[in-house]
């Protein structure tokens, strides 16, 4: 099962309407982007990613779910 | 705690996104396919999901 297949099968489930969902691709496959997109994902990561790329993504969808303790 | 779910089979790939994630304090549930994902999904009902387009 494909992830497209769990994203798809997540938005067809009303339980997780909340959830977002970040589809993780390499960046050669640009079909799975928009197929992704069109599954219901929220949006993607192209591979390879930075740790602060992955957060500052995050701190987006989710804003309440990063505590900075930085500095 | 937030929860996010990732379901990749490149381990490397998983172990970045939790080391990253843990940092943070937000909880990580690791799968390494679609199926095992789904079912994880139904019990830890995650905030957040990180798919690979294609796991195996």
């Amino acid at each position: 099962m494909s992830g497209l297949e769990v994203c798809a099968q997540l938005r067809r489930d009303a339980r997780f309407a909340a959830a977002k969902i970040v589809m993780l691709t390499a960046a050669a496959q640009a079909d799975d982007v928009r197929r992704g997109l069109a599954a219901g994902a929220d949006h993607y990561l192209t591979k390879p990613f930075s740790p602060l790329g992955l957060l500052d993504l995050i701190e987006t969808l989710l804003p309440c779910a990063i505590v900075w303790q930085r500095g | 705690m937030p929860t996010i779910l990732i379901a990749d089979d490149e381990a490397t790939i998983v172990e970045l996104v939790r080391v990253t994630l843990e940092d943070e304090r937000i909880q990580v549930i690791e799968a390494l396919d679609g199926a095992t994902a789904l079912a994880l999904a139904e019990t830890h009902r995650p905030d957040l999901v990180l798919l690979d387009a294609c796991p195996t």
